[in-house]
């Protein structure tokens, strides 16, 4: 009886531990791009960030999760960006992706910031 | 007016000691501008914990208070401006920056300008290129970032701490109002940082 309690316990608490693991990008669905900005028109362009759909999705899947401080420590904030929308576990939620390869998903009131050191390809004209 | 003792520290009844050597990268040889930062934080002491792990940091800090605290060595060079800087020429001084480098460069993506930028900016001396670590001062200012679109905005009270700490560093280093930079002015960083930030 109290072997099979351990084992529920077990199964009940493994699934949790098991998605801690999994990279937040990995559970983003329905990724589109829906438009550009600059605010350096002639310097940043649509050809700086022009990434498909499927683009913007390998982008958080190669990016790494960061904070905002590293962000703005680390790496170099680009004046353009393309943003669109995902679902993350059914919710909608905003995204930018810059063209100095950072990033920031928006689920309501929670941001996170994303950094991709792997991710020339997706940006070169 | 404040001294400057053999320690590279700033004495004087205003300023607060609280040194992190973690945070001192070599020695900093000339000082010729003081770059104005924000930390991204909400208190001072988030800002103190993330200096005891060393890596980035600035000389100076200002709480939402008012209270300045020296938190490295005024001999010592911090990393406090990032590792790209910005063209003088193209942030500053548009009509003098027509070259055929310049020229082959704004044809690059964005991404490869910053790069080929900062190193043609790194050849030049102060004041043709704008301050990095190895010639200026940081000092941070208590504010966090906000919802992934601005920085909170700088007290009244942080606003009348940063004149006073500039005007000893302009007496102490000889500088003036044009030595002193936003921190996105000098390089790559959300435009909102120190937008608050005044001096004279």
């Amino acid at each position: 009886m109290e072997i099979r309690a351990v084992i529920f316990g077990f199964l009940a608490i493994f699934p949790v531990a098991c998605t801690a693991d999994t990279p937040l990008s990995v559970k983003f669905e329905d990724v589109y791009v829906q438009d550009f900005h600059s605010d350096e028109p002639k310097r940043c362009t649509t050809a700086d960030v022009e990434l498909s759909h499927k683009q913007a999705h390998e982008f958080f899947k190669r990016s790494k999760v960061v904070t905002s401080n590293t962000l703005h420590d680390h790496y170099e904030y680009a004046p353009c960006y393309i943003e669109g929308t995902l679902k993350y576990q059914s919710k909608p939620c905003d995204w930018k992706i810059r063209a100095g390869a950072t990033g920031s998903v928006t689920c309501g009131d929670k941001t996170w910031y994303f950094a991709c050191d792997d991710c020339d390809d997706l940006f070169k004209k | 007016m404040s001294t400057v003792d053999k320690n590279g520290m700033l004495i004087d009844p205003k300023v607060t000691l609280k040194r992190y050597q973690h945070i001192e990268h070599g020695p900093l040889k000339s000082i010729h501008a003081i770059v104005v930062h924000q930390t991204d934080t909400l208190t001072a002491q988030q800002t103190f914990n993330s200096y005891n792990g060393g890596g980035n940091g600035a000389h100076f800090l200002i709480d939402k208070t008012g209270k300045i605290y020296q938190t490295a060595s005024l001999q010592k060079r911090c990393y406090h401006v990032g590792r790209r800087i910005k063209s003088r020429c193209l942030e500053i001084n548009k009509k003098n920056c027509s070259s055929p480098e310049m020229t082959k460069i704004l044809a690059m993506r964005w991404a490869q300008q910053v790069i080929s930028i900062d190193k043609l900016e790194r050849q030049k001396n102060y004041p043709d290129r704008f301050p990095v670590n190895s010639d200026s001062v940081g000092i941070e200012i208590v504010g966090k970032y906000i919802d992934d679109k601005k920085y909170e905005a700088v007290t009244h009270a942080q606003n009348t701490s940063l004149q006073w700490l500039v005007n000893e560093l302009y007496k102490h280093f000889s500088l003036s109002k044009s030595d002193v930079y936003r921190h996105p002015q000098v390089s790559y960083k959300q435009p909102s940082e120190a937008s608050t930030a005044a001096w004279k």
